[in-house]
């Protein structure tokens, strides 16, 4: 898989991130990379909805509303309004959006995400733009850019926004903690003792156009989706799927695995999710792996909007040359030898993986390139 | 862009039309389908899916019925009811005092991946749109050719009982460049609601399938002439 | 327990959607999950719920509701002894 070799795009053209911004639960995008940076966690043990589990809330409960959201996200970016026009796309990425009205049961095709996703769209000022909208389950933002890779490279729009939320609600809670999968404690990725993962909210933004890239500019060289045809909610024992989106994503870069810097993983801290990604990233990286982290244990999982915002604070700290420390992480019970940042470290080369895996078996990856 | 249509498949209230010829929905509503008209293996599943996976499911089989496909297929599907059905029954659940997991496992518009994925074994790229862009899936499967997959199962699936239909188009990579005209621009995708069925009421009853041909931003659909299947 | 273990096959099938299988198709000391009825992780943790919600009797941890619905037998001999 990869784009055409021989396409002199290839060489010249590259996707670059032209604008990005986040809101999650440690704040806006300086503020959540700070915290990141300074080993803050936002996750809370509450009873939400009557259920002894944690979760991570965003700072303010008003956050919860799309279109406060939607407000929160453009005024990081005041070049968003020159976006809109019909030489945009922008594709929508969640798993679930907002539950409310399907909670509620009043008019619940309200819930159905393209009309959540044009109505954030027309929050974001975006509504002259041309709309899509992508839904892979928790690799919905990943999935979005690699579409958006695709639209941009044949030239079909000058510019490709992907943008997304999705919020803990009743919905979430109960069925995550129907399926066992929550932690009472907080998410603890890959350590021996993780109990589960921990529910966290947000909304990302990210503006993508294809161009020759300046000096210092981040930029996406690959990416990739593959499945793991193995089961319906559970990640595959031995990793292959994902190995596979890596190997993929890597390839389409034209970059060998010993020169990627860091790897933002998944790590949601449930048993098999982080067994899955510990043996997926050694049959990749083998015995020398470069420093890995989730966010999960400082901001929770953010479901499908999650990969968008990850993406972006990757990115972030790629540019800071600096990986966050992994909260929660002391010991791992792996076998394989991953390299979990405990605490902060340098990104000593200027590429990034960043992973995400969800329900139904989807993987995704992309590669983050810093131009130097 | 191009590839040429390897299979397809339409299922609609009244009928189930496929390479194989046309017949008579067998069951009592669009969603009403016994296993044996699409599945010949008894499949523990089948009676678990809710009805958009299950029409998606049955129109695979019918399309996939005698072809055999690589690991590395990729899936592009269309869902404009997302899992809006399950979302409800699952909502009642919690209302209930027990929330179910399986219901809550099948509660995403991605959850009819799952359902093609592990019977059929397609561990290839997969990308869901939520809503009704036909175009956009037929768009996004060439999208997966060009950048490497031999074959793309692209479909769509509403499983309204009335107007509802679940449509699957395989797609694979050619060599071939004949064409029959099927005019759509880009932007034009809500103008043809129903493409799908447009394009297989154009390969119904045919012995060879023509080719689906994109330039930047249009579709063509082009005649075959016989030459590659 | 006769009776109980007929009922539990019909909630079975109802509950798991298992339309390809009838009651007389389950063998009662045969294994649930895995072979057998081929049931997963989901189908052990949705019993868990048929279990509560019929019958009343909590199943506190899935890797004791492993044991107790390794066959039809198990999981009927636990509800009986466990009734409220």
């Amino acid at each position: 898989m990869g784009f055409c070799v021989d396409d002199h795009r290839l060489i010249t053209d590259q996707t670059c991130i032209v604008g990005s911004a986040v809101v999650t639960p440690l704040g806006t995008t300086e503020e959540s990379v700070t915290s990141l940076l300074d080993g803050k966690s936002a996750i809370e043990i509450s009873c939400p909805y009557g259920y002894p589990v944690s979760v991570a809330p965003f700072p303010d409960l008003k956050y919860q509303n799309p279109k406060q959201l939607a407000s929160l996200l453009s005024d990081q970016l005041p070049d968003l309004p020159t976006y809109n026009s019909d030489e945009t796309l922008v594709i929508f990425a969640a798993a679930k959006g907002s539950t409310e009205a399907v909670e509620s049961g009043q008019s619940p095709e309200n819930s159905l995400l393209q009309n959540q996703g044009k109505a954030f769209a027309e929050a974001l000022g975006l509504e002259q733009s041309n709309f899509l909208a992508i839904s892979n389950a928790c690799a919905s933002g990943i999935a979005a850019i690699d579409a958006a890779r695709d639209y941009l490279f044949h030239h079909i729009y000058e510019t490709v926004i992907v943008c997304g939320f999705d919020l803990i609600s009743q919905f979430t809670v109960t069925g995550f903690h129907s399926l066992s999968a929550l932690s009472p404690t907080g998410a603890r990725p890959f350590d021996k003792d993780r109990s589960g993962m921990t529910l966290g909210e947000g909304a990302g933004i990210v503006v993508l156009q294809q161009r020759v890239p300046q000096l210092g500019e981040i930029v996406i060289s690959g990416s990739a989706t593959t499945n793991d045809a193995n089961h319906r909610t559970g990640p595959s024992r031995d990793g292959s799927g994902l190995a596979l989106a890596i190997t993929h994503s890597l390839k389409e870069s034209g970059i060998a695995p010993e020169e990627i810097g860091a790897i933002k993983c998944h790590g949601t801290a449930t048993p098999y999710n982080d067994a899955m990604e510990a043996k997926a990233l050694t049959s990749v990286f083998g015995n020398n792996q470069p420093p890995a982290v989730s966010f999960k244990g400082n901001m929770g999982h953010l479901s499908g909007a999650g990969s968008i915002v990850e993406t972006i604070l990757a990115a972030e700290l790629l540019k800071r040359k600096q990986l966050s420390g992994t909260f929660g992480f002391n010991r791992t019970d792996c076998e394989e030898p991953i390299n979990i940042s405990a605490s902060a470290v340098a990104i000593a080369k200027p590429a990034m993986a960043v992973l995400a895996a969800g329900f139904g078996g989807l993987n995704a990856c992309l590669i983050l390139k810093e131009i130097q | 862009m191009i590839a040429s249509i390897g299979s397809f498949a339409l299922i609609t209230p009244r009928e189930f039309i496929s390479p194989a010829g046309a017949i008579v929905h067998p069951g009592n509503s669009l969603a009403d389908i016994p296993r044996e008209s699409v599945y010949s293996e008894p499949y523990r599943h089948f009676g678990k899916m809710g009805d958009t996976e299950k029409l998606m499911f049955s129109a695979v089989s019918l399309a996939l019925k005698g072809i055999s496909i690589p690991e590395s297929t990729g899936i592009v599907c269309a869902v404009p009811n997302g899992s809006l059905t399950t979302d409800c029954a699952y909502m009642q659940s919690v209302n209930e005092q027990f929330p179910s997991p399986s219901l809550f496992a099948a509660t995403l518009p991605s959850s009819l991946i799952a359902e093609l994925a592990i019977p059929f074994t397609l561990r290839g790229p997969n990308r869901v749109l939520a809503g009704n862009d036909q175009s956009a899936v037929l768009l996004n499967a060439l999208f997966l050719i060009e950048r490497g997959c031999d074959f793309v199962v692209a479909g769509y699936v509403d499983p309204n009982p009335v107007h509802g239909s679940a449509a699957v188009i395989l797609l694979q990579q050619t060599e071939t460049h004949h064409t029959l005209h099927l005019d759509l621009q880009r932007k034009d995708s809500e103008t043809i609601p129903d493409l799908f069925g447009s394009i297989i009421a154009e390969l119904e009853g045919r012995k060879h399938f023509p080719a689906i041909k994109t330039r930047i931003g249009t579709f063509h659909i082009e005649e075959s002439h016989g030459t590659t299947h | 327990m006769e009776q109980l273990i007929e009922s539990l096959k019909v909630d079975i099938i109802d509950n798991l959607g298992l339309s390809d299988i009838s009651p007389e198709d389950i063998d009662p000391s045969a294994p649930l999950i895995g072979a057998g009825l081929g049931l997963d992780s989901i189908d052990t943790l949705e019993l868990i719920v048929l279990v509560e919600k019929k019958y009343g009797v909590k199943v506190s941890d899935i890797k004791v509701g492993k044991e107790i619905f390794s066959s039809l037998n198990s999981m009927a001999s636990y509800i009986e002894s466990n009734r409220p």
